[in-house]
């Protein structure tokens, strides 16, 4: 894989610092944040490949990357909840909240990343399960939503001989299996918050075993209410991790001006 | 106060931190990574990591030595520790001003 991210950058990026790179990307496992980190690098090298006379603000570096991470994480989460309550409770056409709902996973998939930075490097396998099986399944969650979106209440098949409501069924249910181990590996991490760690892996496990015990959440109010709330705390978590990262902030802030305390 | 720039758009941070952690002497990029990553608890990508290495070179901030076994150090400048010297200095500044309006309004 190292090979492979060295060969992203500019021939004269890797003349120069290829060697050295290497080494560094070698000393520890790499993670999806780094990947992904190592790729932005590689783009900003290529938008300024020549004399490394790198503009400013060309690219958004690890900061950037956090903040979208968190801010994903925390709208996407509220974006989920909101289109998965209004389109299972909504007559009517559901289209709308189901893509809402499909911008609440994409949401979360960037926080996916973003968050993903915060992980152990101890427990490179963990951390990559973590990251890998959540991303899987919010992309067929995604795919599954927008089957329903264009296929309204058919049950016609979308993609082979599965329907879009299988395919969003085994998305979320990846997404949710994949989401425990998120949070079992931020748990791990100990630089998020614990309690936003702990909900996302306890509501993930909830849901799952409420979908598989043959619950029927639509069979009385508060088989509703249980099956609502333990999916908007699952949302929730993802929201309280979100915020817990752009919490953290910049620690230091640059650009003050000089001689601003005698303004 | 005359302070140089160090004029690295989103990079500014990332740059800092690497100032800081040379200001004691020089490092390789891991040793950089794990320095910055200790002092600040939070992560520094190695695509960040080089991104922002290249413009402080570039800037003349710091300077790359001979590689040993493949790592290669850099140490600050004469210039990047005046630059480091007024960013921080401003910092100081800015933190001074902010703490005293601060106990004025609670006052």
């Amino acid at each position: 894989m190292i090979g492979l991210l060295l060969a992203m950058y500019p021939a004269t990026w890797q003349r120069r610092y290829a060697e050295e790179f290497r080494a560094v990307l070698e000393s520890r496992p790499l993670g999806p944040f780094d990947v992904a980190d190592v790729l932005l690098g590689a783009l900003d090298a290529r938008l300024a490949p020549r004399r490394y006379s790198y503009p400013a603000g060309l690219t958004g570096g690890h900061q950037m990357m956090l903040r979208i991470g968190g801010l994903g994480a925390v709208v996407g989460g509220i974006l989920f909840f909101l289109g998965i309550a209004a389109a299972s409770g909504l007559g009517g056409s559901d289209t709308p909240w189901i893509l809402v709902g499909a911008l609440g996973t994409l949401g979360i998939l960037a926080g996916l990343i973003g968050l993903s930075a915060f992980q152990a490097y101890r427990d490179p396998k963990l951390a990559w399960a973590a990251f890998a099986i959540p991303a899987i399944g919010a992309f067929v969650t995604i795919v599954g939503m927008l089957g329903m979106a264009v296929m309204g209440d058919s049950e016609d098949p979308f993609i082979g001989s599965w329907n879009a409501w299988w395919i969003w069924a085994v998305g979320l249910l990846t997404t949710l299996v994949g989401s425990i181990l998120f949070g079992i590996a931020t748990l791990r991490a100990a630089v998020l918050s614990r309690r936003g760690a702990q909900a996302l892996t306890w509501s993930a496990g909830v849901v799952i075993i409420l979908a598989f015990s043959g619950f029927d959440p639509g069979s009385s109010a508060l088989g509703g209410l249980v099956e609502g709330g333990a999916l908007g705390a699952f949302c929730l978590s993802w929201v309280a991790l979100g915020a817990s990262a752009l919490r953290r902030g910049p620690i230091v802030a640059i650009g003050a001006a000089p001689g601003a305390a005698g303004a | 106060m005359s302070e140089p720039n160090l004029e690295l758009g989103r990079f500014a941070e990332p740059g800092l931190l690497i100032l800081v952690s040379l200001s004691d002497g020089p490092k390789h990029g891991y040793a950089i990574m794990t320095d910055v990553e200790a002092g600040t608890g939070r992560p520094l990508g190695p695509g960040t990591l080089y991104a922002a290495l290249a413009r402080l070179e570039e800037r003349g901030l710091i300077e790359a030595l001979e590689p040993v076994d493949r790592r290669r150090p850099y140490r600050l400048t004469a210039i990047g520790a005046t630059a480091l010297k007024g960013q921080l200095a401003g910092l100081e500044a800015f933190a001074r001003l902010g703490l005293r309006r601060l106990d004025a309004g609670r006052s």
